[in-house]
């Protein structure tokens, strides 16, 4: 590590966990946030020379989310890229219904992909990354209440799953 | 509401309350109406009980291979990168075995090379063969450093020297 710079390789080491975490809660298969996380380390390791020392944690956040929103709206352009040739790379909510339910964290992760995306965005970033709300409202590119409300409704359904 | 002096509280101001979220005027407006609603009572139960679920969620650790697999893409695709100005808004799909996750020696190979970074070790070179092919990894890696004067992957192929797997 330069300057409290870190490489590639240093990102990928010490945050390699975090970000597969953070992935698959997004994404809620272990197909997609494999690619999900390619795809964020790509984006890191071009972005590296404009990084500037702060949160790292925050900052790959922000990466995985962005890589994650924008999967979703290519998806949303192009449905016939909604499944892929994997036979675990499924779309929530329709499939993710099927999948077996065995423990309890397996019925959470179902639940929570069953949530529409910028809802289970704002509850992955708050619940599982720890960001504050303004944060959140960063990372998303909205005001702070539609923050609020988002991870309030996306609660809501949750618990509703979850009954 | 019920006096028609409290200012219109939105019930998401419950998820707001119990992450700390409020300033001092709207926590104890959300404290007063909790003290005399029900419902809202009701709501901050549900809130509670979906964000402990979602908290108390599992780290899951990653696929075995999967940071060897990265590694190798990510060199492929960045020395592709310099003809392909279109692809920053798609997610590439990640190389994988097949079957996923049924290859030993992607899975020693991964573990191998996880090893090799987690110390900074790396061992002498040896001329067995490795999987993936090392010449085509450390290839890559060359072309990719010969694009950019500060790769960082390029500092990784020493490390994946030492995945000696064939005896």
């Amino acid at each position: 590590m330069a300057d409290g710079v870190p490489t590639w390789e240093e990102v990928a080491r010490d945050h390699g966990r975090f970000l597969y975490n953070v992935a698959y809660r997004l994404a809620g298969n272990d197909a997609d946030a494999q690619d999900l996380v390619q795809e964020t380390l790509l984006r890191v390791r071009r972005g590296l020379e404009t990084y500037q020392p702060g949160s790292l944690p925050a900052w790959l956040s922000r990466i995985v989310t962005n890589v994650f929103l924008d999967e979703v709206r290519r998806r949303r352009r192009r449905p016939t890229d909604a499944l892929g040739d994997d036979a675990d790379r499924v779309l929530p909510p329709s499939a993710a219904a099927d999948v077996a339910t065995e423990d309890v964290s397996e019925e959470v992760q179902t639940a929570l992909t069953s949530l529409p995306d910028e809802f289970r965005t704002a509850v992955v970033l708050c619940d599982v990354v720890g960001m504050s709300y303004d944060e959140i409202a960063g990372v998303q590119g909205v005001p702070v209440g539609t923050v609020r409300s988002r991870i309030h409704r996306g609660r809501r359904m949750l618990r509703t799953a979850l009954t | 509401m019920t006096d028609g002096l409290e200012p219109r509280l939105g019930e998401d101001l419950l998820s707001a309350y119990v992450d700390g979220e409020l300033g001092d005027a709207e926590r104890a407006a959300v404290q007063a109406r909790l003290a005399r609603d029900e419902l809202w009572r009701h709501i901050l139960d549900d809130v509670n009980i979906a964000r402990a679920a979602v908290r108390g969620l599992p780290e899951r650790d990653a696929p075995s291979g999967l940071w060897l697999r990265v590694l190798t893409n990510v060199a492929e695709i960045a020395e592709h990168d310099r003809d392909n100005t279109d692809r920053g808004a798609s997610v590439v799909a990640i190389a994988r075995p097949t079957p996923r996750r049924s290859s030993r020696w992607g899975a020693i190979a991964a573990a191998t090379v996880a090893v090799a970074i987690g110390v900074g070790v790396a061992a002498p070179q040896r001329n067995h063969q490795v999987s993936p092919s090392l010449p085509a990894l450390t290839d890559s890696h060359a072309a990719t450093s010969s694009l950019q004067t500060s790769d960082p992957l390029s500092n990784l192929a020493p490390a994946a020297v030492p995945v000696v797997l064939h005896r």
